[in-house]
């Protein structure tokens, strides 16, 4: 076994257990997945770059609404979800999908089923993705939040999901692990959870066309079930992982942590319908109560984490991944926390239809999930490229960047609900009167995501120049060495 | 032997015999899949799982579709005045473009019984029914704009609507909106120039359009489209389930001058067979 992996593996008991049983190495494990998951990776940074592109456009928008005003491709209400989409099905799921890849073959001890094939899968889901953006821009949008790209697109990345997702359920059937690591719960959960959740809405949606208000119901059940399952069940097992890594010892307890999956699974799919909904009123009503619930998830998370990694957090900060983990974990909380309160109906009805939706949404998708797997990822490639980041001191440089893009963009935006929201409630008070003081908060956003455009410029700097030295650069340099014409080629012919 | 009118004559008693079949049949299945699933931890966490999504797709989609999915317009008693009614073609085109050009990012469409809603936007709050023959269904989620629920009744001008596309900011002060002039054409006057064309002088726009009057600023189908869209929003007839408000000043002003233009005010309709 390579001494250099067993090293690295050291914090890690319960994959230590595993070794006698499995024929492969972590090298091995890691050669595996390479070529897929790097390639996951370097696409997700590229859609990454362009969502923030097109969030920074967006909210320009709200100090000049005149910009760029002109051409319909870039009208506020195209741009808008061009940035979320981007960010979601163009970074968030595949960057998940590799990350899931990564742990699934690291923690089951088998190395990925057929590479080729996802490698497929993800070069036309990104196909999928373009088709799909510039379908928005060019105003074929559906108009159901979160599913926005038209509904052909729906099919193509159906399919490729299915290309990426049946190597990873075959990798876990062949497992040579019987008792695999908790984390591997969460991510076998989650592979099924996202084609069930993506498949039925948009077969609800955009095929058999529900009628009336059912169509905003299927939405809200859709984004609940990707937002909170989904990547909560991906970004849960990245923490796990990392929570016993970084403490160098076992899970607190196994016990609890399955206890963790089905409080989620159970409470946390019951989609977020909004009190005033025009809907029957026992729907938000149910919605809320199972929302209020989710705090169970967070009260046993805390407990495990606690008594996981207690007395060692101080080596969270000692690496830049280890703090991007750190930061999506207690986002995770804050998040869940905000949930729980908006929840109650005097509160939510204030912050719903305001801006404060536009927070909650980023910090759970973004300040937790997208966190989470920035610090896997850049814990992850170097291992499987077996080359050192190209710029390491840009990592720090995103950490922050990152960090401080969440606090600036969420914290104003929340702000600016609440202060529109408290002032709607007043009949007396006009609209116009109601947003200009909300206004400010609004624009103090766009500071957040010009630190989210700057981080993952750096981000994708480092990905694509570790990708290119990967994949391309001997493959150039075999090109450049042979249209010279050099008398060792032919003797050698 | 007839055995469709056998079955006809214990309808009662087959339809229970069936469920009590089905029944039966379904827990053979269950038992025989938890059998299996023991064997397999993985089996059996994708059964649960299962049955946990399915759970919340029931009470989410199914339940709900089985209570407002069949939902019919109600017909006012008094004046047999059907509503919603299937709108005409230019309003459905209007709500393409409202679609297409992601209007629903800024601007809602329903208003909730709380939080100053009624007061500002409506007459009365916004019920499943009204949402009938809208498709995409734009609720929306976060108000940079005004809720548009209403917006026909509120703003009834067909030029007004139009200056503010073109120019939001000179119609509310302060207005956050973009502009949407490409849904506008600037063209040279043909003979007596299009009866569509908007008012320069009004818009103070003559300098820059047309100095010397050979211009006109023509709105497009997809703008005129949209415009009919607007003024179609209206949810202020009265519904069983959502009455008007009783104390409401507003309300008695509109009956009266429904009253003044020969039509009869429409009743809250209570139509027992259309809420089932």
């Amino acid at each position: 076994m390579n001494s250099s992996e067993s090293s690295q593996s050291s914090g890690h008991p319960e994959a230590e257990q595993a070794r006698g049983q499995s024929p492969w190495s972590a090298a091995d494990l890691d050669e595996s997945c390479q070529m897929p998951v790097l390639y996951l990776f370097v696409s997700a940074g590229f859609w990454l770059v362009i969502s923030s592109i097109f969030g920074l456009l967006a909210t320009l928008k709200l100090h000049a609404p005149g910009l760029l005003a002109d051409i319909p491709w870039f009208t506020y209400g195209r741009v808008w979800p061009v940035f979320w989409n981007a960010l979601v099905y163009g970074f968030a799921v595949p960057g998940g999908i590799g990350v899931s890849l990564w742990l699934l073959a690291r923690l089951t001890r088998q190395c990925l089923v057929l590479p080729w094939m996802i490698f497929m899968g993800a070069l036309f889901w990104n196909v999928g993705i373009l088709i799909g953006l510039l379908g928005i821009l060019s105003g074929l949008t559906t108009g159901h939040a979160w599913l926005e790209m038209p509904h052909y697109t729906n099919v193509i990345l159906f399919v490729c999901y299915a290309f990426m997702a049946i190597p990873a359920v075959m990798t876990f059937v062949w497992r040579n692990e019987e008792d695999p690591y908790p984390s591997i719960w969460f991510l076998f959960l989650a592979l099924f959870w996202f084609p069930w959740a993506y498949a039925g809405a948009c077969y609800l949606l955009n095929f058999v066309g529900l009628r009336g208000v059912m169509q905003a119901v299927a939405d809200w059940w859709y984004i609940h079930n990707l937002g909170t399952i989904y990547f909560g069940l991906i970004g849960l097992a990245v923490l796990f992982y990392f929570a016993a890594k970084v403490a160098e010892r076992p899970l607190y307890s196994r016990y609890q942590v399955m206890l963790i999956l089905w409080l989620l699974a159970l409470f946390g799919s019951w989609g977020d319908v909004p009190h005033g909904a025009p809907v029957p009123a026992w729907l938000p009503n149910l919605s809320a109560v199972t929302n209020l619930f989710v705090i169970l998830v967070l009260l046993v998370l805390a407990n495990v984490l606690h008594r996981t990694v207690s007395g060692h957090y101080g080596s969270f900060l000692k690496s830049v991944p280890y703090r991007f983990v750190l930061f999506g974990g207690v986002a995770f909380f804050v998040a869940g926390i905000v949930d729980f309160v908006t929840a109650i109906k005097p509160v939510s009805t204030i912050v719903e239809l305001t801006e404060f939706t536009q927070a909650q949404s980023l910090l759970r998708v973004y300040g937790f999930f997208a966190m989470t797997l920035f610090g896997a990822l850049y814990f992850i490639v170097p291992r499987l490229a077996r080359m050192e980041w190209p710029f390491p001191r840009l990592i720090s440089v995103h950490f922050w960047l990152a960090a401080l893009g969440v606090v600036l963009y969420v914290v104003p935006l929340a702000i600016s609900g609440i202060v529109q929201g408290g002032l709607l409630q007043q009949a007396d008070v006009e609209f116009m009167q109601a947003v200009e003081p909300s206004l400010i908060y609004m624009r103090i956003s766009t500071i957040g995501d010009v630190f989210f455009l700057l981080g993952h410029v750096v981000l994708f700097l480092n990905l694509g120049v570790l990708y290119y030295r990967y994949a391309f650069a001997d493959w150039v340099a075999t090109i450049v060495n042979s249209t010279q014409p050099t008398e060792a080629v032919e003797v050698g012919a | 032997m007839n055995l469709e009118k056998l079955f006809l004559s214990i309808k009662g008693l087959g339809t229970v015999a069936l469920w009590v079949l089905v029944a039966l049949v379904a827990i053979g299945i269950l038992v025989a899949v938890v059998a299996y699933a023991n064997r397999s931890r993985g089996f059996r966490l994708f059964l649960v799982a299962s049955v946990t999504l399915g759970s919340s797709w029931y009470a989410f989609l199914v339940a709900p579709f089985q209570q407002v999915g069949h939902e019919q317009p109600s017909v006012a008693e008094a004046t047999g005045e059907i509503y919603p009614t299937a709108p005409p073609g230019q309003v459905k085109r209007g709500e393409e473009v409202y679609r297409s050009n992601g209007c629903v990012y800024c601007h809602t469409q329903q208003v909730r019984g709380t939080g100053g809603d009624i007061p500002r936007w409506g007459q009365r709050r916004t019920v499943a029914r009204d949402y009938l023959y809208q498709s995409p269904v734009q609720l929306g989620s976060q108000r940079k704009g005004p809720d548009l629920s209403n917006v026909g009744a509120r703003r009834t001008s067909e030029a007004w609507h139009l200056r503010h596309l073109y120019a939001p900011e000179w119609m509310v002060e302060g207005s956050t909106m973009p502009p949407y002039r490409y849904l506008f054409e600037i063209r040279k006057v043909v003979g007596d120039g299009s009866p569509d064309a908007l008012n320069l002088t009004a818009l103070g726009l003559k300098e820059q359009v047309s100095p010397n009057g050979r211009y006109e600023l023509v709105p497009t189908e997809d703008a005129k489209a949209l415009v009919d869209y607007l003024l179609h929003l209206k949810a202020e007839v009265p519904l069983f389930e959502a009455p008007l408000p009783k104390k409401q000043e507003k309300s008695d002003e509109k009956q009266n001058k429904k009253q003044q233009s020969g039509q009869q005010p429409s009743k809250p309709t209570v139509n027992a067979n259309q809420f089932e």
